[in-house]
């Protein structure tokens, strides 16, 4: 089954978009709360 | 062989990923520091500037008409010289807050008042002022600015204690200085597992003239 298209600037486009949905979810949401559960709370209490 | 190239990619994927955390924590949250920092640097000084800072009514607030650069007060600057520390402080030390710098704890002194002051601050990412923190040793200096007055504090005791062990921000328990400044942060580097405290004893304080 082909999930992306034949041609190629369709499927460079495409890729390009998922890549970049990707990053911004890491770096908003995914990275953020990595930092803040595992990497830095460095108040007491 | 393609199953075998297929988790090559991936694996690829997943360590492209982890260097994207990465740049994230060491660059992407020290530049969103730096930016604030700057705002913070230019209202203290600002502050400073004014001659309603010598007044000792004065609140920290600036006068009407003057346009503030940050979203959040700048309360002092805290200098250490051994590790190139020179930061604005702000007031809180919820997460939010110490992505401007070091924050003061709200339920401790104020810089200046009898009792013990505390000030958490980031070791990992957020431009990390306190990443050097674990080179203080007892007889170091660390000053705090503030628009009334700069107080010197000299460095008694560290310890590495658990995140629950809140009685750290009662003070040193084997200082009886009156007035004492306590530094937080996590510990060791790039963990939140433990926390190390800093233990400062005041030894002056001159008013601003």
């Amino acid at each position: 089954m082909r999930i992306l298209p034949s041609k190629r600037l369709p499927r460079i486009a495409i890729l390009l978009a998922v890549l970049l949905g990707y990053s911004v979810v890491l770096w908003f949401f995914v990275f953020p709360w990595l930092d803040r559960t595992f990497i830095n709370r460095p108040a007491i209490g | 062989m393609k199953a075998l190239r297929r988790t090559g990619n991936v694996f690829i994927f997943l360590g492209l990923s982890i260097l994207f955390f990465v740049l994230y924590e060491l660059v992407g949250t020290s530049l969103v520091t730096k930016a604030r920092q700057r705002d913070l640097q230019a209202d203290f000084n600002a502050e400073l500037s004014q001659p309603a800072a010598l007044n000792p009514a004065f609140t920290g607030t600036l006068p009407v008409g003057t346009t503030r650069r940050s979203s959040v007060e700048a309360l002092a600057r805290l200098i250490i010289p051994k590790i190139n520390v020179d930061v604005i402080v702000v007031e809180g030390v919820t997460l939010d807050r110490l992505s401007y710098g070091p924050g003061h704890y709200p339920q401790t002194k104020m810089f200046g008042e009898k009792g013990v002051a505390a000030v958490a601050g980031h070791r990992t990412g957020w431009s990390a002022p306190f990443f050097n923190l674990d080179q203080l040793t007892r007889g170091d200096v660390v000053t705090v600015e503030t628009t009334k007055a700069t107080y010197t504090y000299r460095v008694m005791d560290t310890t590495v204690v658990s995140p629950a062990h809140s009685e750290v921000l009662n003070g040193n328990p084997n200082s009886h200085a009156v007035q004492q400044l306590v530094l937080t942060t996590c510990t060791p580097k790039f963990t939140a597992r433990d926390r190390l405290i800093v233990f400062t004893d005041l030894i002056s304080a001159v008013p601003r003239r």
